[in-house]
């Protein structure tokens, strides 16, 4: 994609990658590259360029107690925090089961029988993501032969600006884990890490909540969830 | 224990799913090379290292904003480090406790700097030659915002130049590495 004023906006991408944009113009860069895939590309690749210069630096060790500090941060509270929040809550994936279900058989031969595609060498599981009013959203197909999810959106799927779709798994363990965050798009399929697709065949639902950019801060959901779905096997 | 044939983007792909061995892993195989990025701007360890911990703790809240398909993980950590440590540096500046000539480093060295070692070292030819293309204003000013993440205000101060001068140097340099670098990739 080319536009006029590619230098210009190089040039920008690039101030801004080395933290020369200051104050508003570096906030108004941002919100251009979370939005538009153009300025996205240009800050990436100043990025990659700096980054290939601190990847020659000598490294320094730091100190050992680091690591206890960002733990206290990260992965400790939420073993303390488990059981409980949102998604504990009783009513949180009510109705999940049942209508996620009769959704996914209804929509079977729609995923089953894309045509481009060679059959599936494993099991797949997938699930129909509807909203509160029962509309059919989003058809989620678990791939743990190739570690992928592949999203269709099949309804209106609008999201606000500056918001964003994060994919939910849920399983045995009880806690919502995160598959990743939606890229705008009909289409979309998500790489997982082996450890995730591994999972699959325990995942009973499927969710998608809504929110801020980057995606939930925390271990669950967040923001709303606006869609869900049971996850039935395909074969 | 996450082995060690994952590659950094199935580890950070991990970590989105929240995996906590998977999150020890990624701190102890990049800790050390982060720390070298944030201690090139911000000098001092103790800056560093609280620089590293924001890092990382936004790491891990963030994971899956990751996107395989715009760079490897270990660019993205580094961006990632690079923006906590220049806005920790802002902050501090605000509070009056940083100042750009507060360690011998930030006076541009005559000896090969961290900046051209780095680039020999990591084999960016192309990068080192395209340097090489700029004229010497332009280039030490795009090596100190590369390595240092100086400011204007801070290149203007170092190089004891006008502000306006060093922008015009920063973003001439910028141009024509840029412009060599796809030609130097054609």
């Amino acid at each position: 994609m080319k536009r006029r004023n590619d230098d210009l906006w190089h040039l920008v991408a690039a101030e801004y990658a080395l933290g020369l944009l200051r104050g508003p113009a570096r906030r108004r860069f941002e919100r251009m590259r979370e939005q538009d895939a153009y300025f996205c590309a240009f800050a990436d690749e100043w990025e990659r360029r700096i980054g290939s210069v601190a990847a020659g630096f000598r490294e320094v060790d730091p100190s050992p107690d680091l690591w206890r500090r960002i733990a206290r941060e990260t992965v400790e509270p939420e073993e303390r925090r488990r059981p409980a929040p949102l998604w504990g809550r009783g009513d949180f994936w009510r109705g999940v089961a049942a209508a996620g279900l009769a959704a996914a058989a209804a929509l079977l031969i729609y995923v089953a029988v894309p045509g481009d595609r060679p059959a599936p060498s494993g099991p797949e599981q997938v699930a129909v993501l509807r909203n509160d009013a029962a509309e059919e959203t989003f058809v989620v197909t678990l791939d743990a032969d190739r570690r992928e999810v592949r999203v269709r959106v099949v309804g209106d799927a609008a999201v606000p600006p500056g918001r964003v779709l994060e994919l939910w798994a849920l399983g045995p363990e009880g806690a919502p884990r995160s598959l990743g965050l939606l890229p705008p798009g009909m289409v979309a399929t998500l790489a997982v890490a082996p450890y995730e697709a591994q999972r699959f065949p325990q995942v009973s639902a499927v969710a998608v909540s809504l929110e801020p950019t980057g995606g939930s801060p925390g271990a669950g959901p967040s923001g709303p969830v606006l869609y869900r779905g049971g996850v039935l096997p395909l074969r | 224990m996450v082995q060690e044939h994952y590659s950094m983007e199935e580890i950070v792909a991990a970590c989105a799913a929240r995996d906590q061995a998977a999150f020890r892993d990624l701190y102890d195989r990049t800790a050390g090379r982060l720390m070298a990025v944030a201690m090139a701007i911000l000098h001092r360890r103790d800056w560093a290292e609280e620089a590293l911990q924001d890092a990382y703790v936004n790491v891990w809240r963030h994971a899956a904003s990751y996107d395989p398909a715009r760079g490897t993980a270990m660019t993205w950590l580094m961006a990632i480090v690079r923006y906590r440590a220049l806005s920790l540096r802002e902050r501090l500046a605000r509070e009056g406790r940083w100042q750009a000539d507060d360690d011998a480093a930030a006076v541009p060295d005559p000896a090969p700097s961290p900046f051209e070692a780095a680039v020999r070292a990591n084999a960016a030819e192309a990068l080192r030659l395209c340097l090489e293309d700029l004229d010497d204003n332009q280039r030490t000013a795009v090596q100190l915002a590369f390595v240092r993440g100086y400011t204007h205000m801070e290149l203007a101060e170092v190089l004891g130049h006008p502000l306006g001068t060093v922008k015009s140097w920063v973003r001439r340099g910028l141009m024509r590495l840029r412009e060599c670098l796809a030609n130097e990739a054609a």
